[in-house]
C-alpha cells in the first residue's frame, strides 16, 4: 500500500492509526486507491462534534 | 524516492561532512596552538569545517525534500526544536554574561548543541508518532 501511494510504511502506518492526518492531495491518493470516495475513508471529526 | 534511498542519499552526505567538520576543527585547534600557520592560513583553513557544516546542512535540506509528508513534519519538529534550545541557551547565556559576569561560551558549542538536540527530539518523536512500532 505505501509503495503504491508513494509514501513510507511509517506514514501508512501513523495515517491507519489515526496518528497522522494525511494532506488532501494524499487522502485523496488513498481514496482513489480504494476506489471509493474521501468520505468513506476519513472522518470529518469536526463535524461528529 | 522511497525513505531508504533518501536515508542512504543523507547518510551519504552526512557522515563524510561530519568527519571533515571534526579532523578540520580538531586541525585547527593543533596548528593554532603549535602555531604552525599564519593567522591568514589559519581564516583561510577555517574555510574547510565551514564548507562541511554547509554541507551537513544542504543534505538535511535534501533529505527533508525527498521524505514524504509525514516524515518531514517529524524532521521539522525536531530541527525546530534544535533551533529553540540552542537560541534559548544562546541568548539566556548572553544575559547572564552581561549582567551575572558568568564564564563566556563559544558560540563554536552551538553548533553541536543544535545537532545533538535536533538528533534527540528526531528520535522522540519518531516513538511519539508510531512510525514505529
Amino acid at each position: 500500500m505505501a509503495e503504491k501511494l508513494g509514501v513510507s510504511r511509517q506514514s501508512v502506518n501513523a495515517i491507519e492509526t489515526g496518528r497522522y492526518d494525511p494532506s488532501l492531495p494524499l487522502a485523496f491518493s488513498i481514496a482513489r486507491m480504494f476506489g471509493v470516495p474521501i468520505e468513506a475513508v476519513f472522518d470529518d471529526e469536526a463535524q461528529q462534534r | 524516492m522511497t525513505q531508504e534511498q533518501a536515508s542512504r542519499r543523507y547518510f551519504s552526505v552526512l557522515i563524510p561532512a561530519t568527519i571533515v567538520f571534526v579532523a578540520a576543527s580538531y586541525g585547527i585547534t593543533l596548528a593554532d596552538n603549535a602555531a604552525i600557520l599564519p593567522p591568514w592560513a589559519l581564516y583561510a583553513v577555517a574555510i574547510v569545517p565551514i564548507a562541511a557544516l554547509l554541507g551537513m546542512f544542504w543534505a538535511h535540506w535534501r533529505y527533508m525534500r525527498e521524505i514524504d509528508e509525514f516524515l518531514r513534519s517529524i524532521q521539522v519538529k525536531a530541527a525546530f526544536a534544535g533551533l529553540v534550545i540552542v537560541l534559548t541557551i544562546a541568548s539566556g547565556w548572553g544575559y547572564l554574561e552581561f549582567y551575572a559576569e558568568v564564564a563566556p561560551l563559544s558560540i563554536y558549542w552551538l553548533n553541536p548543541l543544535y545537532w545533538i538536540v535536533y538528533s534527540i527530539a528526531a528520535v522522540i518523536f519518531t516513538l511519539r508518532s508510531g512510525a514505529v512500532s
